[in-house]
Formats: structure tokens, C-alpha cells, sequence
């Protein structure tokens, strides 16, 4: 028991101030952590957990299917603890690296051979925004095979899509700022896919009065060419426009997770009376909107509402162990990668002559094979198109069943093979054809340009995939079958396309078994 | 015969042949990369667009031909490039 705070009335105000002064520890350990000890009952680790800025967007209970490892596998903490990396590191990198086409390259060599822990740090960096993006993918990938984006959850999965979308744009504008090689050249082909519409505008010919494609250019370039203002625009999206949006992005996304009633899961057998206080008891069905107080919180002092007793647990500790453990696991991949592989950097920009083969990050490489085929519709409109779509899976499968279970709707699980299997075929036999066969173009030199935009292995693809999915809606009779089908294509068309540009383009963008078999330059 | 220029700074090409002067772009017509070199006529790196020897494109995603510049001399005599000017294919400059 602690000893009274305050002093007795008649004694001194030097005693009095040695007496708090003697406090202070416990005093100010009070004052910062409120509960001022480690909780010993349930009542109070509920407090831990509301009384706490950063606890207190969990609930106090949660509910053991949310636990369970292998629901969620944590993909969406490992993308917010790899965005906490970055940020920390990417604040610490912004100390050194100056936003000029003079002078941006020095300061990338600077802060790889001279600050010191530079390089570390800059790997770090690198490293955890691949961990992001490939957590992000598979986190969209989780949410949909668990088919988590169905009513409530419709708009958080539109808010996710969203910060897909940043994360991406994150990315993109990160990897320009060294101004190396990679830099430059991304930086131009990404403009001038901003410039496409232009492909279309001109096969039409009404460029000259409507002209999106050289807006978009302009804007993201500040100007005719790549050069000082695309930097800077760039560095101010990178540092400050997209992590403030995406932090916003995040809140919003969490908050919805409470608002929807916690991670989706099946619901809990309502059956007949639980025990409750070593009697039988009837469960009796809240309304939706109710808010609970303190006391419908702790175990064995509540009527038994909506479910069977006992399926959740306190959040303190058995969540927040987890959330640490995943935490912890992210922090332990990003530094063994960082410990053991360096962040590349190119040759400084060369504006008179890329590299060849110039190839994008992996995870803009399947579209960059896509934009191989025609740039419009490749770096575009089959992007927005697969976005649109991904955006109305939950506004049109809205037949309740399978939320939070792996594979839970009847039969998805062989329609998600047999897609996987068609996608992967098709995929593969598309590229085969490509490549031996080449397109249009090569056939007839003299075609029309929009024949290549509408007709190309892109647009094939994606109608081929479309054209599957239509089947097994009519055939299963299940939009959430037909949404499964759609989905595992397009996973596998995109996997087997980041594949294929990774390993099997070379220089001129040419088909090579092995990058080994590269004519040397 | 002919003879060929390459100004990598102004990412463009120079030629000579029995009719006159004449410029090319060095700048793919489908994202912006600079063409090199391939055998008779040119290739892409980024994305391996085809052209050939005058850009006409023979494969690959980019929806026009490498375009021609206007060849000029200036006032001093000495002989002009002007990138911004497309000109139509087969023009030459004499000299």
C-alpha cells in the first residue's frame, strides 16, 4: 500500500516539497501509466487496455477465432510494423539525402559510405518497403480466401484497395530519388504511362483539343522533360502527401475493423442456454447497437449475450503478445535482410542511354510486361480495370457464409485450384505464343494502332479470365465462386507475369531461358 | 553509301546519304527510352519495340514510327538540328 500523497495540514512547505520530491518516481509513474501496476485482475487489464492511447483502439475482449494464428497469419501487422520501419528510417534518411538532381546521387553514396550506420539504415529502409508490399498483396489475398470483405466490411476493403494503391505509389516515388539509373528511366517510363492516353487520343486523332495524357505528364513532371521539378514533386509525395494519406488511410482502416464488430469470423452457435454463474441460463440477443459497460466485460459476471460464454479472451495480455510477437518478427526479417544484403544503387542517371534491359522493381515487372504490349492499355486501363474490379467483388457477393474460414464457401477450394491451374496455363501459354509468334505488329507493320490497344495479350488475358469466371457463375451458380475464380486468375496471371519479366527478359526486352545466356555489351 | 551520326546527349541521330542530311529521334515513340543500335535498324530496351532503318516500327508496342527532325543551317552556316520539329519521313536537307 502506498503512503498518503498528501502531507498532513500543519506541516511545512520545505517538508512537504522533500516529501514529493521523495515520490516523485511513483508519482510520475502513476501519473503516466495511470493503472500505475502490472494488471492483476480482469477488471483491470480492461482498464490497461482502454486507459491506454495506443491500446485503446483494441477492444478489451477479443475473440479466440481472431487469434488464431493462422486466420489472419498477421499480414496486416507485419504491413503496419514494416510502415513503422520506414518511417523511422526514412526520417533518419532524409537527415543526409538532398532533394536535387546535382546532388541527390553524392548524398545516396554519402549515406552509403560515410554517415555512419548509413548504409543499415538505408537498407533497412529498402528492405522493409518489400516486406510491406508483399504483406499488403498477401493481406488482400487472406481477406478475400477468408471472404472477410463481406457485409459490414464492404467499405474497409475499399479502404484497404486504397492503401494498396499507396503503398504502391510509396514505392514508385521511393525508388526514383536516388536519381541512379533505375531512377531516371523509371521515372520517365512512369510519366510517359501517365502520358498514354495520348496512344489512344492519337490512333483517333483528337489530340490536338483533348489531350488527359499530356496533363497528367505535366502534372507529375512540372514540366516538358524529367528533370529537378519531377524530382522535388516526387520527394514531396514520398516524403510527406502519401504517409500522411496513408496514416490516415490506416486510422480509418483500424477504426472500421471495431465499427464492423472485430475480424470476421463465423457466427458464434447461438444454440440453447449456456452456463453461466454454475447455472443453465437463456441467451438472450442484444441489440446491434448497444454499447457495454465495464461489468459486461468481466468474465463470470455477465449474463452469457449473443454466444456461448466463454470464446473471447482478455486482450491484455493474450493479444497484445501476439501483436508484439508479429512486431517483433517483421522488426527481426527487415534487420537479418538488411544485415546481409545491401540495397542496390545503379550508376548515376544517364539521361542519353538507359540500361539494358531497364527492368522495374518486381512488383511493377508483370505490368511493365503488360506495357510491352501496348502502353495504354498495359500500364492503364488493365491496371483501373483490375482495380474497378476488385473494388466490386464485395457490392456484388453479398450472400452471407465462409466469413472467416480459409476456403469456406461449398466447393471454393476446387474452383480456386482449377482457376489457379487455368490461369497458370493460359498465362504461360500466352507468353509462349508472344514470344515465338510476336504480336500484330509484327504481322502487319502497317496496322492501325488501335486494333494493338484493344487486341493485344493483355486484353486477351484478362477477357479469357473474365470468360472463365462468367462459367463458373453460371455453371456453380455462386457469385462467390465466380468472384474466387476471377480472383486466383488474375493472382496467377499477375505471379506468373512478375516471373516471366523477372527471369526470362533480357536485354531489348528479348525471351532468354536464363538471364546467364545474355549477350554481353 | 551513308554515313551516320549518334548524339547521345540530344538523344538523337544524324545521316548522310547520297540525297542530303537527315535527323531521327533516338526516343522510343511508345515510353521514352532511348533506342540503340540492332542490326539494320534500332531497338528498345525497356519494352523491345522494332524499328527500322528509317523508324518505321516493326514490332513492339510503339504506336509510331521514330520521328524525323527538321535539318537546317543557321545563320553562321553551321548545320541545325531542330528536335521540336517533326518532319515527314524521306525528307532530306541538301548540302
Amino acid at each position: 500500500m502506498a503512503a498518503p500523497t498528501v502531507p498532513q495540514p500543519g506541516e511545512s512547505a520545505p517538508r512537504e516539497f522533500l516529501h514529493n520530491l521523495r515520490r516523485l518516481p511513483s508519482t510520475f509513474k502513476g501519473a503516466w501509466l495511470r493503472l500505475g501496476k502490472v494488471p492483476e485482475s480482469e477488471r483491470e487489464e480492461s482498464q490497461a487496455t482502454f486507459h491506454n492511447f495506443f491500446l485503446h483502439i483494441h477492444s478489451v475482449r477479443v475473440h479466440v477465432r481472431t487469434l488464431a494464428p493462422t486466420l489472419t497469419l498477421g499480414l496486416g501487422l507485419i504491413a503496419t510494423a514494416s510502415f513503422v520501419l520506414l518511417c523511422i528510417t526514412g526520417v533518419l534518411l532524409m537527415v543526409y539525402y538532398k532533394p536535387s538532381t546535382e546532388l541527390a546521387y553524392q548524398s545516396m553514396k554519402d549515406i552509403h559510405f560515410t554517415v555512419a550506420t548509413g548504409r543499415f539504415v538505408r537498407n533497412i529502409h529498402r528492405w522493409s518497403a518489400h516486406v510491406m508490399v508483399i504483406a499488403v498483396f498477401l493481406h488482400m489475398a487472406r481477406v478475400f480466401f477468408t471472404a472477410s470483405y463481406k457485409k459490414p466490411r464492404e467499405f474497409n476493403w475499399l479502404i484497404g484497395l486504397s492503401l494498396l494503391v499507396v503503398t504502391l505509389a510509396l514505392s514508385f516515388t521511393g525508388y526514383l530519388l536516388p536519381w541512379d539509373q533505375l531512377a531516371y528511366w523509371a521515372i520517365t517510363i512512369g510519366s510517359n504511362i501517365a502520358n498514354s492516353p495520348r496512344e489512344l487520343t492519337d490512333a483517333v486523332g483528337i489530340t490536338g483539343w483533348f489531350d488527359p495524357g499530356g496533363f497528367q505528364r505535366r502534372l507529375l513532371l512540372g514540366a516538358n522533360y524529367v528533370g529537378e521539378d519531377a524530382l522535388i514533386r516526387f520527394y514531396i509525395l514520398h516524403v510527406f502527401v502519401l504517409p500522411v494519406v496513408l496514416v490516415i488511410l490506416v486510422s480509418v482502416h483500424f477504426w472500421r475493423i471495431r465499427k464492423d464488430g472485430g475480424l470476421a469470423r463465423p457466427e458464434d452457435s447461438m444454440g440453447g442456454p449456456a452456463e453461466w454463474g454454475g447455472q443453465m441460463r437463456p441467451v438472450f440477443q442484444p441489440l446491434a447497437s448497444k454499447t457495454y459497460g465495464l461489468m459486461a466485460l468481466v468474465r463470470g459476471q455477465r449474463p452469457p449475450v449473443n454466444r456461448g460464454p466463454e470464446n473471447t479472451l482478455m486482450s491484455w495480455p493474450h493479444l497484445f503478445w501476439a501483436e508484439l510477437a508479429v512486431f517483433m518478427l517483421t522488426v527481426l526479417i527487415s534487420l537479418a535482410l538488411s544485415f546481409f544484403f545491401d540495397a542496390p544503387l545503379k550508376e548515376i542517371a544517364n539521361p542519353a542511354i538507359p540500361e539494358n534491359p531497364a527492368k522495374a522493381p518486381w512488383y511493377f515487372l508483370g505490368i511493365q510486361e503488360l506495357v510491352s504490349y501496348s502502353a495504354f492499355t498495359g500500364g492503364l486501363v488493365i491496371p483501373v480495370v483490375a482495380l474497378l474490379g476488385l473494388a466490386l467483388i464485395p457490392f456484388l457477393d453479398r450472400r452471407p457464409g465462409g466469413e472467416g474460414i480459409w476456403f469456406g464457401t461449398p466447393g471454393e477450394g476446387l474452383v480456386a485450384g482449377r482457376s489457379a491451374l487455368f490461369g497458370l496455363v493460359l498465362a504461360v501459354g500466352m507468353l509462349a505464343f508472344t514470344v515465338n509468334f510476336g504480336w500484330l505488329r509484327s504481322w502487319l507493320p502497317q496496322i492501325h494502332q488501335l486494333w494493338i490497344l484493344v487486341i493485344n495479350p493483355g486484353t486477351l488475358l484478362v477477357l479469357l479470365y473474365a470468360a472463365w469466371s462468367l462459367w463458373i457463375l453460371k455453371r456453380k451458380n455462386s457469385v462467390r465462386l465466380a468472384a474466387v475464380a476471377l480472383f486466383t486468375c488474375f493472382l496467377v496471371g499477375f505471379a506468373v507475369l512478375t516471373y516471366f519479366a523477372t527471369v526470362h527478359r533480357g536485354p531489348n526486352w528479348e525471351f532468354y531461358w536464363w538471364p546467364s545466356q545474355w549477350p554481353v555489351h | 553509301m551513308g554515313s551516320e551520326r549518334i548524339f547521345a546527349k540530344e538523344n538523337l541521330f544524324v545521316f548522310r546519304d547520297a540525297e542530303g542530311v537527315y535527323a531521327m529521334s533516338a526516343v522510343c515513340t511508345h515510353l521514352g527510352c532511348t533506342v540503340s543500335r540492332a542490326g539494320e535498324g534500332f531497338a528498345c530496351p525497356c519494352h523491345g519495340s522494332r524499328f527500322g532503318p528509317t523508324g518505321a516500327v516493326l514490332g513492339g508496342p510503339a504506336p509510331r514510327p521514330l520521328p524525323q527532325l527538321e535539318v537546317t543551317r543557321a545563320a553562321d552556316g553551321e548545320l541545325v538540328v531542330l528536335a521540336d520539329n517533326e518532319v515527314p519521313a524521306g525528307t532530306r536537307f541538301r548540302v
